[in-house]
């Protein structure tokens, strides 16, 4: 299986990190490309302080408000609300708590697990240029900066995800 | 045992061989406080440039060059024999030391302050590679360092090895320095993006002691500097430009900033008082030879397990004196030297770190010289450090070499500092 | 300082395990703890150890590896065979000497 990830937001990091981890477990070989803001993922200076956003999140309901009043868990949050100063950290907090009761692990953690399980990971050479990245601080599971063609090579005949 | 005391009729012949810090201090200090009427003090050096070693580090960066040199005639005060020569031999049956003129001084007590010198020749393809001075480099040496400065303004992409050979090593913490200045350098000049730099040590980590590796272990990572621990090199492979260790690994380069093994002078070896490396064994605490008791070392030449640096060489001199004039009054010794070494760690970015440590305490968090108020810190980078880093520069040339007390004592306090838990 | 128990013999160490009090080793001692790291002490590593240790007597310092090549006679790449990986650590550990360091 191949990933492409190209997001850098908190909530954005996880599908393909769990859903490659899965596919590691069922024995399937697996691809990850991280282009854009998804090179966010595999930065040691970034990807322990990744964000989660409310703005353009217009999907973003909260479970514990159900215990305010039934039915507001389904509801979805005013998109203005994500301008006031401090919600991103407020959110990014809660997230972070949610998925620490589920034990999911850290974005850092994950991309160690990931690596010990097999998985191949790569940088966007043409967004890592243009961000000025550093090589002594990409996440050590990294195994190299490649071009768009190359992976495109390397994910032939694979199934594809974008996230 | 020579019965003999040091002061017998007629002049004692004091002979002192380096005019550089430990010995110009020395011989300032002494001049002040022997009996001139009965003592003639001369100083040999090859050379008459006097050099502000802790500049090498900042030539290849910002430092005119010119600024580190002064002449060390000038440096000596009014009364001290400036003989300017290179050493050949000592010859201690006869109290000679031999000069590589053919002339012969002798002497009543000796100091030995001839310090520590780089010998490229030691590691296979550094000073006999083709890269040598090009894209091999070292810092340690004037010619090392302006060479360096013209290969850095050119150096705008590829990978930079900061290396260090063996231990010990001049100014330990030095190498470290550069590594956060190169990466400082490029950082200015907005190409970070395009230079690899990775730090390569023989010991197993940048930071080697307890409170030290916990204190500042994070601080490579977080400049991004890549570290290469117990790399033990066994040469250089000038024609594939890597750097290659005894276990197999190879570190290619486009840059090469070494430090070569640090050895002890010629002439040290060549009248068998030298260690392997050319070093004077010595009592660490008293600093006088272990096999002449007319000769004392003081600075980098001596084998004493501390750090080979100035500050170890003005501390270590003021508790010298009065122990040299009890020597010669042939009363015990007094004082002991505690190994007290205190040094700035130029951090980048305009800041620097302060160590003051000794034989037996290793570098501690706090503040220095005075408890709490500082105002600087020690084992954290800031402002005050840097700024006292390069104010050192002035005390080196008119209070250090002079003569003049600091007002920091040559015994290690443990006032400010706080020690780790257990 | 915490303290080391193996095979009944007690010993001090500091917070990387190396030996702190040069009295507690003995040969014994060393080819239990090299069994520890899967070294099996031969007459031929002992002999190092032996050396490193008449060596610091007199300077006070673990021998570097080039000390312990050039006044030893050990060759480096023996050490290196010996003591596979990091020899300056593992003959230090072994010998019951300080783990080499820098100034900091």
């Amino acid at each position: 299986m191949a990933f492409i990830c190209s997001k850098g937001n908190l909530d954005m990091a996880y599908p393909a990190l769990i859903m490659g981890n899965a596919a590691l477990g069922e024995g399937v070989e697996v691809h990850i490309f991280f282009t854009f803001w998804g090179l966010d993922i595999v930065n040691t200076k970034t990807n322990d302080k990744l964000k989660f956003t409310l703005s353009g999140n217009t999907a973003m309901h909260m479970p514990d408000l159900g215990r305010i009043k039934p039915g507001l868990e389904h509801v979805s949050m005013p998109q203005v609300l994500g301008n006031l100063p401090g919600m991103t950290g407020y959110a990014t907090r809660m997230m972070n708590k949610q998925m620490e009761e589920q034990e999911i692990p850290t974005v850092p953690e994950f991309l160690d697990l990931l690596q010990a399980s097999g998985a191949h990971m790569y940088a966007c050479r043409l967004t890592y240029d243009m961000m000025k990245l550093l090589e002594a601080d990409l996440h050590p599971g990294v195994e190299g900066v490649i071009s768009a063609g190359d992976f495109i090579d390397i994910a032939e005949g694979a199934q594809v995800v974008f996230v | 045992m020579d019965t003999r005391r040091g002061i017998v009729g007629g002049m004692n012949k004091l002979l002192i061989l380096g005019a550089g810090t430990a010995g110009t201090m020395a011989a300032n200090h002494l001049l002040a406080t022997l009996d001139k009427s009965a003592w003639s003090i001369t100083v040999v050096d090859q050379d008459t440039e006097h050099r502000y070693q802790p500049g090498y580090l900042f030539i290849p960066f910002w430092m005119k060059p010119e600024r580190v040199v002064k002449d060390r005639r000038e440096l000596l005060h009014d009364g001290i024999e400036f003989v300017e020569a290179g050493i050949a031999k000592v010859h201690r049956e006869e109290r000679e030391v031999e000069l590589v003129d053919g002339r012969r001084l002798s002497y009543d007590w000796l100091i030995i302050a001839s310090g520590t010198r780089p010998d490229p020749t030691l590691v296979d393809g550094m000073a006999d590679g083709s890269l040598w001075r090009d894209k091999v480099h070292e810092f340690y040496t004037y010619e090392g360092s302006v060479a360096l400065k013209k290969s850095l303004a050119e150096f705008t992409e590829g990978r930079i090895l900061v290396h260090i050979t063996e231990m010990p090593i001049k100014c330990p913490v030095a190498p470290l320095e550069f590594a956060f200045l190169v990466e400082d350098h490029f950082r200015k000049q907005g190409i970070r993006h395009k230079v690899d730099i990775t730090y390569v040590t023989p010991l197993d980590g940048a930071f080697t002691k307890p409170v030290a590796s916990k204190e500042l272990g994070g601080l490579l990572k977080d400049r991004s500097i890549r570290l290469a621990a117990d790399f033990a090199v066994e040469r250089i492979d000038n024609e594939a430009q890597k750097l290659v260790a005894y276990d197999g690994r190879e570190l290619p380069f486009d840059l090469l900033v070494t430090i070569p093994p640090n050895v002890g002078q010629q002439f040290v070896m060549d009248s068998g008082l030298g260690n392997d490396a050319g070093f004077v064994p010595v009592d660490k605490h008293t600093l006088r030879s272990v096999v002449d008791e007319r000769i004392f070392v003081l600075g980098d030449a001596s084998d004493i397990p501390t750090s080979k640096a100035g500050s170890v060489a003005h501390f270590a001199v003021e508790e010298f004196i009065d122990n040299f004039v009890a020597a010669v009054d042939g009363r015990p010794l007094p004082n002991a030297f505690d190994g007290h070494a205190n040094c700035f760690i130029e951090s980048g970015r305009g800041q620097a770190m302060l160590l003051d440590f000794n034989y037996d305490t290793q570098p501690l968090k706090g503040t220095f010289p005075v408890p709490v108020v500082g105002p600087m810190t020690l084992l954290k980078p800031s402002r005050a450090n840097h700024l006292g880093k390069l104010a050192f520069e002035q005390i080196y040339w008119k209070m250090l070499l002079p003569g003049h007390k600091l007002p920091v004592s040559s015994h290690m306090s443990m006032a400010g500092k706080r020690q780790p838990k257990e | 300082m915490p303290t080391n128990t193996l095979n009944d013999r007690t010993f001090e160490v500091d917070a990387e395990g190396f030996l702190t009090r040069r009295d507690d080793w003995s040969e014994d001692l060393a080819a239990d703890m090299a069994a520890l790291i899967g070294i099996d002490l031969s007459d031929e590593h002992l002999a190092i150890l032996r050396f490193m240790r008449e060596d610091s007597a007199q300077t006070g310092v673990t021998p570097t590896l080039r000390r312990i090549q050039t006044v030893g006679g050990f060759d480096i790449k023996t050490l290196f065979a010996l003591y596979p990986g990091k020899p300056a650590k593992k003959m230090a550990w072994l010998s019951g000497l300080p783990k080499p360091v820098g100034c900091v």
